[in-house]
């Protein structure tokens, strides 16, 4: 009996070490590539973020573990501390983090000159190679910087390249809809009216388009398109263009196609 | 005196409850949770049903009627209007909790200045730009199956050359 007490004391011993060895292993010793993937999925969680001080303490120069661990950071609104690792990271690949860099600027924080210096460098960076950071074509995104920025003349310029770019078919719709609004803040409604269109023959359900008509078409007189269209934006709001994350820059409410209509009506 | 296996089996316990206990907070909390603190939040302020927080971004997270544009249309005008200035450039983030009444609470202000260095602006200020944010009523909370849900929401606002520019 004393001898079966014994040898359960040694496997309760070792299966509690190696359990205690599970966590030492996870931490430090695993691969750096599966402990990366391991600490992408926790993302948010503080274990996640303590993986990644382990990682970058123990690889200094990986760029992509610096990045990850900034993302939850930036979500949650801690940019001083999100911004220093995505720079680190940037520091040592641009052109991996570069575009990610300039989108977060873009649609994070609004600042347009800054989200442009990165796609700017991006594409210094890579000749005749059209990026698309975050997925996104980057002459859309240097547009939507600039139509920020209130420079729709840059705007119109940068959107008509991504269509060069991508080709009409492939564009996002929004490229035609922004080309639209460009127009109508420098007050050619013709012109906009032509590209909301064209906004609608690649998605006739396209609410910015329809909304973006209804203004322009009241800028010239014609009340009758105006109503049509705010009604058809009205409509097909459920297919407006929204994001978890972050409100676009062209981005339509009830509330603005309620406001022309009640235009509309007072005419 | 302890015998060395009794030794050996009391140091591999020790370590394993220490690396749970550890394991279970690094798994439990999450980056930029916000608890209650006497000294700052209000106390009538509660969280509803199960405590959860869903994260700003979450697709079934809060929202606000009309969107970013609603909030700054609602409150700009009338800070512009007191004529806040700061004494520098930056972005002030709020980041608070919307319960599942669409109410408003714990609030906490974080600041950047241009290079994203942070950076402290007026605590007078602040206050005031959090006060605006509190008065904002049209939250829609953030839904579950069957149940309205606690959501972390944000407000940015863009300061440049001393004056709010953007609020989103």
């Amino acid at each position: 009996m004393k001898k079966f007490f014994k040898v359960l004391k040694v496997i309760v011993t070792v299966l509690l070490f190696s359990y205690s060895l599970c966590f030492i292993l996870l931490m430090f010793v695993m691969p750096k590539e599966e402990r990366f993937s391991f600490a992408g999925n926790m993302q948010g969680m503080h274990l996640s973020q303590t993986m990644f001080n382990f990682l970058t303490w123990q690889h200094p120069d990986y760029a992509a573990a610096y990045f990850e661990q900034s993302v939850a950071l930036n979500k949650r609104g801690k940019y001083a501390e999100g911004f220093r690792l995505l720079d680190k990271a940037v520091e040592l690949d641009p052109k991996a983090h570069l575009g990610y860099r300039g989108y977060m600027k873009l649609r994070f924080l609004r600042d347009y000159d800054n989200a442009l210096a990165d796609f700017n460098r991006l594409d210094q960076l890579t000749p005749n190679f059209v990026d698309a950071p975050w997925g996104e074509d980057i002459d859309f995104l240097r547009g939507e910087a600039y139509f920020g920025k209130a420079d729709f003349r840059n705007a119109i310029s940068a959107f008509s390249r991504s269509l060069e770019n991508l080709g009409e078919d492939w564009a996002d719709v929004q490229t035609f809809v922004y080309l639209g609004l460009s127009e109508y803040e420098l007050g050619k409604y013709e012109k906009a009216i032509a590209e909301f269109h064209r906004a609608l023959e690649q998605a006739g359900a396209t609410p910015e388009a329809h909304l973006g008509l209804a203004k322009a078409y009241q800028q010239r007189d014609n009340f009758k398109k105006a109503e049509e269209h705010v009604l058809k934006a009205e409509e097909n709001l459920n297919y407006k263009r929204d994001d978890a994350y972050k409100e676009f820059l062209n981005e339509i409410y009830l509330q603005d196609i309620l406001e022309v209509k009640e235009e509309l009506s007072r005419l | 005196m302890l015998s060395k296996i009794n030794l050996l089996l009391l140091i591999s316990l020790l370590l394993a409850i220490v690396a749970t206990g550890w394991f279970y907070h690094q798994m439990n909390n999450r980056v930029g949770d916000i608890s209650f603190n006497k000294e700052l939040d209000d106390p009538d302020f509660s969280l509803c049903s199960n405590e959860y927080v869903l994260q700003e971004y979450n697709s079934y997270g809060v929202d606000y009627n009309g969107g970013e544009r609603a909030i700054k249309k609602q409150i700009l005008e009338e800070l512009q209007h007191e004529n806040i200035h700061f004494d520098r450039s930056g972005l002030i983030t709020f980041r608070f909790v919307v319960n599942c009444k669409g109410e408003t609470g714990l609030f906490r202000a974080k600041s950047v200045n241009d290079d994203l260095e942070e950076t402290a602006f007026d605590p007078e200020k602040i206050e005031k730009l959090q006060a605006a944010i509190a008065k904002l009523d049209q939250w829609e909370p953030g839904e579950g199956e069957d149940e309205k849900l606690n959501s972390y929401a944000q407000v940015h606002f863009k300061i440049e050359n001393g004056k709010i520019t953007d609020i989103f």
